[in-house]
């Protein structure tokens, strides 16, 4: 029997360990009933339990810090923290370096095996969670997530119900894209389960197409130590999920209140109707 | 420095469980650091100095307040309105729970949730800023998050970052109904 200490399983659901680290957690969980449970432990203690608090990430800081800051003369910081304002900086990440890829790579495990606790069922998988097959084929918006996509303002989560599962829908900004039309990056969780993400779009005929949908687990920040860049967290997601919002997106992502006026407006573009 | 307001106040956050003593902490640290400026080494982390005087100044503070014989809880009154007027969302319920939870944690604990779990550093990191072998960082923050996940557990939350999930009858399209049309 495979020894796994904790430290271990926390490093391996962390992205911490290196490739062969992974393999070692990986047989074990396969081999060992209790490594799921265990593993679990530490996969909802993350960075994923870490971003409950990342309102301060979302919102500007209070005037009377930036005062109290830019009222008293400072030697400058020079390279060590370059002011972006949040969506910028999720806009400039810098490249994942080879770690957080290895880490990427142990993380496409969890997904499938923490998923496969409650994707069981034929013909459900991660990547079809929440989603339907319209008529013509298209994948849309499944009624829950529909329902989310159409009026939740993001950085809230609510609760739906999709297949039978208790789920947790939650849009994470929305943008508009080069021909006007609107979509949302949004993300679903359910217990036991990997973090699914995904960009959905309007189309023509008021539907939530799905672009992308993919399982990531706990994300974590990357800051750069030599420029400082901060890039937030709870917006980095998937790379697969990234490169379809930098092919969609024009501009930037949409404030509060432009993301007020488009939910009002039922996401039509402002030049139809 | 405004450039890492938000990581700070985050980080700060993090410790206080609640959002207007994070602020509090925050200025209070942003004062500290640009009066002792000058200790500050060029060339070194800005982020990893401020947060160590983050982390100073409110163990001093939960210091006194125990020599004064108070408490520093932190605030579990659920607002079912927050403060701009929008409903109160499962993450601002579970992040009560959460918050509590930590609260409870031995503060050397609560360090390890708030450099790792919220600000997102490496486990090299964490133990450079507080000056720890990574063994210590590893061994202390995997005792933490097995206490916090048990704590969860207890409380009645679910162990994600989004729930807690309220019970909700599943619909069943082969269900029988009772009563009349809908």
């Amino acid at each position: 029997m495979t020894d796994i200490s904790d430290e271990t399983l926390m490093a391996y659901a962390d992205g911490e360990l290196d490739a062969s680290g992974c393999a070692r957690v990986e047989t074990y969980i396969a081999e060992d009933q209790k490594g799921a449970a265990r593993l679990a432990v530490f996969m909802s203690t993350g960075r994923s339990l870490g971003m409950l608090y990342d309102e301060p990430m979302r919102q500007p800081a209070p005037q009377r810090l930036i005062e109290t800051v830019l009222s008293s003369p400072l030697p400058a910081p020079g390279s060590s923290a370059i002011i972006l304002p949040f969506d910028t900086a999720r806009r400039h990440r810098v490249p994942l370096s080879p770690k957080w890829q290895l880490a990427a790579a142990c993380f496409a495990f969890v997904a499938v095996g923490a998923g496969a606790l409650w994707i069981s069922s034929p013909g459900r998988t991660a990547d079809k969670f929440g989603i339907a097959v319209a008529s013509d084929g298209v994948s849309i918006a499944g009624p829950a997530l529909a329902t989310v996509l159409d009026a939740a303002p993001s950085g809230g989560a609510l609760a739906q119900v999709i297949d039978g599962v208790q789920a947790s829908i939650k849009p994470v900004f929305s943008f508009a894209t080069v021909s006007g039309s609107f979509c949302r990056q949004y993300e679903i969780s359910a217990p036991q389960a990997a973090l699914l993400t995904g960009v959905a779009c309007r189309d023509g005929r008021d539907r939530w197409n799905i672009e992308t949908q993919v399982a990531s687990a706990a994300v974590q920040i990357h800051s750069d130590p030599n420029t400082g860049t901060i890039v937030a967290a709870g917006k980095t997601s998937s790379a697969a999920v990234d490169a379809m919002v930098d092919k969609l997106i024009a501009g930037d992502v949409l404030g509060a209140g432009d993301e007020a006026e488009a939910i009002h407006r039922q996401w039509r573009s402002a030049g139809s109707e | 420095m405004v450039g890492l307001l938000p990581r700070l106040r985050r980080f700060s956050y993090a410790l206080t469980g609640n959002l207007d003593e994070a602020d509090d902490l925050v200025q209070e640290t942003c004062s500290r650091a640009l009066t002792n400026a000058a200790q500050w080494q060029t060339g070194t982390r800005l982020d990893s100095w401020m947060y160590r005087i983050a982390q100073n100044l409110w163990f001093d503070k939960l210091r006194s307040a125990k020599l004064r014989g108070e408490t520093v809880n932190v605030d579990t009154e659920i607002n079912l309105v927050s403060t701009d007027g929008r409903d109160v969302t499962e993450s601002q319920l579970t992040l009560q729970v959460v918050a509590k939870c930590i609260s409870k944690l031995p503060t050397e604990q609560q360090l390890v949730i708030a450099h790792v779990c919220v600000d997102g550093q490496s486990y090299k990191d964490a133990a450079e800023a507080l000056g720890i072998p990574i063994g210590t960082v590893m061994s202390r923050l995997a005792r933490a998050r097995q206490s916090l996940h048990a704590a969860m557990l207890a409380g009645g939350s679910v162990p994600q970052a989004l729930g807690p999930i309220p019970k909700v009858p599943v619909r069943n399209a082969g269900q029988i109904k009772h009563g009349g049309a809908p």
